[in-house]
């Protein structure tokens, strides 16, 4: 794995989209790292899939720019294969037998390792001979997955590949989508409404709510920078300037908090504790601006 | 081998987990030296743990001298973890008590002394991370 | 691509095929059965022939069918399966992969449609003479080169309601009714295509008395000749219009109103002709005729293929232009 990162594989400046008066996306400046495993997080509608369709071409930018694997995203061939893509529900042509899925990704993509994706179906039990729409919801994430995977891309994006998924078949997922990150250092950005796997999986986060970008960054970062703090009110309130309150709680002698502070809290009359990173990601969806 | 576990509520940020975990092995005598840690590609098939997050634990158990890696071959133990001699022990036993004395002449419980004390190791860490 | 289209609409070419061979096979009997008669005489063909089994039927519903079962539902059907998600993020075009899939596929039924056009018009070679010419509107249809542009058109027509409804059924409902709004007005314009021709036929008064049921009009001399009249004007010696609505009896009656008929038992119209036959024995009426000539069947057949090859042309680049530039998904 490369831990020299100089360059961004997935980089936006100020991009956004537009339906027609309704911006599902705005203002969205990002800057993830090659080889890094981001995490976009947010509710449904908050604009996750419009981001990853920017992202892939698959939508025009209504505003800023968008760089994926050095390029601005298009539908010419040579970004195309650079690109992998995932969609919501994992979408196969049901009528085509797995092995018929493999040599149509065979015909449509140059660079194509077929031995690639049925080693990966293998592993994951998979008949090649049976009808996509006969598999269940776990072998067609796999064949999804697999079919993204044996273009090689450099950047692979998936939008809420989880979701329908039961744990078993969740954890196998993740578990070809890691093991091909680690052995390719591909770029790997995926989209969920779950918070549960983010910790283990991802080591950036990126949270959207309503159309923004609340948060971003480097997972680790972001866990040792925000504190919950309890104390006296009158401590409480008397905090740097550089830390930033995110929730508040009164009580009838001490006051709690959710703060983000770039340097940790000395103040021994203060009580601090790590956060949740679930509390964390609600309290940035729930925050109103 | 070894079973990664990241724990979302822990606190702790998830590569420094595995840091923890792997030095509790070293401890307890299940990694001994010489013994080759799971590479990085193995942890993440297996247990779908960020292959990021397990190459940044290793490298702060290089950094701490702890294993060391060869490049080709994976990464190695390279030392148990220093068992602190019988001596330093009983002085840092010896204040220690001193230490629960005062606090508990302070009113602290059990409880409560536990508190400080993990309050103050959190801090402890976070300012050696940071 | 060329592979991906294929395993895609396999099921489709298969019943195609099928069609196709069943209507060749219709075609080709017919036809051979035709040639063998033709030395019966017209009178025999058509009695023979009145009801050709209905493929002139399906061949004129050919090229609407074809709109809207393979083509109406060929870019609505990715985007209902979510599918076009799958297909435009691989590493070919989307311009590419709707290009491929219309050259493919209205290539092959572009040829099958000569194929049954150049059929059909060897099939009704024989029969023509006994229908009265080839201008026959639902076999004009099928002949020659104009099921080729009908079949390109309604092809046309149903990928580009595709891509732009995205939604199969309503794209079928608007191919058909697109379809039709287009080529049904268009037996209108046909004559049209090319200079009319005008001749006029002298017709003694007199020989309207052996056929006093009919109308003067019926001396245009059309039929055998294959010709296709569009308009006759019934005149006098002197250029005068005739009011011919009431045949040849009531027209006979206007020189000669002494003729009384009488309904005879075997109820026709008798008549005593010989008083009126010495006063219009030197009397003519004139039949002008405006028609389009045999011979300028292909032409005007070319013509209107051009239009509906040019509107075909129209719809596609709507099509590839709806596939190509990335709007919402």
């Amino acid at each position: 794995m490369s831990t020299a990162v100089t360059t961004a594989a997935v980089e936006t400046a100020g991009a956004g989209h537009r339906y027609g008066d309704f911006w599902a996306l705005r203002e969205c400046t990002l800057a993830l790292p090659a080889g890094s495993v981001t995490a976009v997080v947010g509710p449904n509608g908050a604009g996750k899939t419009t981001l990853l369709n920017l992202l892939v071409g698959l939508l025009p930018s209504s505003e800023g720019s968008l760089k994926v694997a050095g390029e601005q995203p298009s539908t010419e061939p040579d970004f195309l294969a650079r690109v992998g893509f995932v969609a919501q529900d994992c979408p196969l042509y049901k009528e085509f037998s797995v092995a018929d899925l493999l040599r149509f990704g065979q015909a449509m993509n140059p660079n194509w390792d077929g031995e690639l994706a049925r080693d990966r179906l293998l592993a994951a039990e998979v008949p090649l001979d049976r009808r996509a729409g006969r598999l269940s919801g776990g072998q067609r994430a796999q064949v999804a997955l697999a079919l993204a995977l044996a273009k090689r891309p450099q950047v692979l994006l998936l939008d809420e590949p989880l979701a329908s998924l039961d744990p078993l078949a969740r954890r196998d997922f993740l578990k070809t989508l890691l093991g091909s990150a680690a052995a390719t250092g591909m770029t790997v950005v995926m989209s969920s409404h779950l918070v549960g796997d983010l910790a283990r999986v991802c080591d950036h986060l990126v949270v959207i709510r309503d159309g923004r970008v609340r948060l971003a960054g480097e997972l680790d970062q972001i866990l040792s920078e925000h504190v919950l703090v309890s104390g006296a009110p009158d401590q409480t309130a008397r905090l740097p300037g550089d830390v930033q309150v995110l929730s508040e709680t009164h009580h009838e002698r001490h006051t709690t908090l959710l703060v983000r502070t770039p340097r940790p809290l000395l103040n021994p009359a203060l009580t601090t504790a790590p956060v949740d990173l679930e509390e964390l990601v609600l309290a940035y969806l729930e925050r109103p601006r | 081998m070894l079973d990664f576990r990241v724990d979302t509520s822990s606190g702790l940020a998830p590569y420094a987990q595995v840091v923890q975990q792997v030095k509790q092995a070293l401890r307890l005598g299940w990694l001994q030296p010489g013994d080759k840690l799971p590479t990085v590609h193995e942890v993440a098939a297996s247990v779908a743990i960020n292959p990021n997050t397990v190459q940044k634990a290793y490298k702060e158990l290089e950094l701490a001298g702890l294993v060391v890696g060869r490049p080709g071959a994976g990464t190695f133990v390279a030392r148990s973890l220093s068992q602190s001699t019988p001596a330093s022990l009983a002085l840092l036993s010896r204040r220690l008590e001193r230490w629960i004395a005062a606090a508990r002449a302070a009113g602290l419980d059990d409880d409560g002394i536990m508190d400080v004390v993990q309050a103050t190791m959190r801090r402890a860490q976070a300012q050696d991370i940071a | 691509m060329i592979w991906t289209t294929w395993r895609q609409h396999r099921a489709e070419a298969a019943v195609g095929a099928v069609i196709l061979a069943a209507l060749v096979a219709a075609m080709l009997t017919v036809g051979t059965i035709a040639r063998s008669r033709a030395h019966a005489g017209l009178e025999a063909l058509h009695r023979d022939f009145h009801t050709i089994p209905p493929f002139t039927a399906a061949l004129v519903a050919i090229p609407l069918l074809a709109g809207m079962f393979w083509a109406a539902p060929l870019v609505s059907r990715e985007y209902e399966a979510g599918t076009h998600r799958l297909a435009w993020t691989q590493s070919v075009s989307p311009l590419r992969w709707i290009t491929t899939k219309i050259a493919l596929i209205f290539g092959v039924l572009a040829f099958a449609a000569l194929v049954l056009g150049l059929l059909a018009t060897w099939t009704l070679d024989p029969l023509v003479p006994a229908f009265g010419g080839r201008y026959n509107s639902s076999w004009y249809d099928i002949q020659g080169m104009v099921p080729v542009a009908c079949m390109l058109f309604a092809l046309s027509v149903g990928v580009a309601a595709s891509a732009l409804i995205r939604r199969t059924i309503p794209a079928m409902a608007v191919t058909l009714l697109v379809y039709a709004v287009a080529r049904i007005p268009v037996h209108w314009f046909r004559p049209h295509f090319a200079p009319v021709s005008t001749r006029t036929v002298t017709v003694p008064v007199s020989t309207l008395l052996l056929k006093l049921e009919g109308n003067p009009e019926d001396f245009a001399g059309a039929g055998a000749s294959g010709d296709w009249v569009l308009h006759v004007r019934v005149t006098d010696s002197s250029g005068h219009p005739l009011d011919t609505h009431n045949g040849n009896l009531s027209v006979v009656q206007q020189y000669c109103p002494a003729l009384s008929p009488t309904r005879a038992a075997d109820g026709g119209v008798h008549v005593d002709a010989d008083a009126c036959r010495a006063t219009i024995k030197a009397l003519t009426i004139r039949d002008t005729v405006t028609y389009q000539p045999a011979s300028h069947f292909w032409f005007i057949q070319a013509v209107e293929s051009a239009i509906f090859f040019g509107l075909a042309v129209l719809f596609v680049t709507a099509a590839v232009l709806a596939v190509t530039r990335r709007r919402p998904t």
